[in-house]
């Protein structure tokens, strides 16, 4: 392509309709155009383009068959590695079983074994269908930003944390989410 | 896209980065529509252009580290689509060899009155789009469907602006001797 081509203004023209460019650009094209009449023709070409290329193809809003199977090809390397947290947090709450044990040995003072849940997070728990593998549960948490921390207990119930600002509102509408989801038998939040 | 919205999808893509799955699933439900426009304007049945949906955001999910901020989410967004179209393509090998070489027979061959009135034919216009090389489609469907300025359509496609405008020129020869064509006449102008 040669620099002359480069300076054509009839190369703006799809530009010049869409209203992108700059002011002395615009003012060139204006001038090609006022220049020759029948350019006219040229821009009422683009014109008519233009039009057609604004009415929208059918497509969907959105796909939910396309994102499960993107989801599906998602490599679980990339995903929260929430079972080496389950794992760091069920080594956590045996040590912090033993403390409380020692504790209440040496005081005779009852103290729960969990005082009160970590102050930036809910705490549920939740019993998944017996098919879930771990992957879908995984999956199926990350996209609450909820994370496993304990479980499964001898009922088979899991304790799962989400941070609060995840809901404002209160740990209700967390509750609301995860129940419609079909891995979730049931779910209430932790006492 | 305004900037809330440019800021609101950095904020996706720096998530995606850090392996968040929830926020690669915004991200899709915000951008599914707009990537589905542009793959089925380039590939031209439903089918395939789920397909390229579908690789274009795992693309997103792999490079998003890789995103350095220096173009607008949207215009790197749909460089990532045009590729992954370019490639379906070339994998169906339905790209002819003028796709790629931008080489066309650009002396005007059609009597002007014939495309003026070819274009007032929506039905027309329409075919003789989609009888374009993918790589000029794609160049008129940024500049008129997403409205994006030439620079932009130029960082989006991966060649400089030259290019672009090139592609417009050779985009223009060519609509100009199929609404000729569909008109008739053919005389020269």
């Amino acid at each position: 392509m040669t620099a002359e081509r480069d300076e054509d203004p009839a190369a703006l023209l799809p530009w010049y309709l869409n209203g992108t460019l700059e002011d002395d650009e615009h003012e060139r094209v204006e001038r090609w155009l006022r220049a020759a009449p029948e350019r006219e023709a040229e821009l009422a070409m683009w014109r008519a383009v233009r039009s057609d290329a604004r009415n929208p193809l059918p497509v969907p809003a959105f796909d939910e068959v396309g994102w499960r199977r993107l989801r599906a090809k998602l490599p679980v390397a990339r995903k929260t590695p929430w079972l080496k947290i389950a794992a760091a947090a069920s080594v956590l709450l045996v040590a912090g079983l033993q403390t409380a044990i020692l504790l209440r040995e040496e005081t005779g003072v009852h103290r729960p074994l969990a005082e009160s849940p970590l102050a930036d997070q809910w705490q549920f728990r939740a019993r998944f269908v017996e098919t879930a593998t771990v992957a879908d549960i995984g999956a199926m948490l990350d996209r609450h930003d909820a994370q496993l921390i304990a479980g499964p207990s001898a009922l088979g119930l899991y304790t799962i944390a989400i941070p609060k600002r995840a809901s404002p509102s209160g740990p209700q509408a967390l509750v609301d989410a995860l129940k419609v989801e079909p891995l979730v038998v049931e779910i209430s939040v932790a006492p | 896209m305004n900037d809330e919205v440019e800021t609101q999808a950095r904020q996706w893509i720096a998530h995606i980065a850090s392996g968040r799955q929830s926020a690669l699933e915004t991200f899709y439900r915000h951008f599914h529509a707009q990537v589905q426009q542009f793959a089925l304007r380039l590939v031209g049945n439903a089918a395939d252009a789920a397909e390229v949906t579908n690789e274009s955001m795992l693309e997103v999910w792999r490079s998003a580290s890789a995103y350095a901020g220096e173009s607008k989410v949207r215009t790197w967004l749909f460089g990532i689509v045009n590729h992954r179209a370019i490639d379906l393509l070339r994998r169906r090998r339905r790209l002819h060899s003028d796709d790629f070489e931008d080489v066309v027979d650009d002396s005007p061959s059609c009597h002007i009155a014939d495309v003026i009135g070819g274009a007032q034919d929506a039905g027309h216009v329409r075919e003789c789009v989609k009888q374009l090389p993918e790589r000029q489609k794609a160049v008129v469907h940024l500049a008129f469907f997403e409205e994006l300025s030439y620079p932009e359509v130029a960082e989006a496609l991966k060649v400089p602006v030259g290019t672009i405008k090139t592609r417009v020129m050779h985009a223009k020869v060519r609509l100009q001797q199929c609404l000729s064509a569909r008109f008739g006449s053919g005389r020269p102008v």
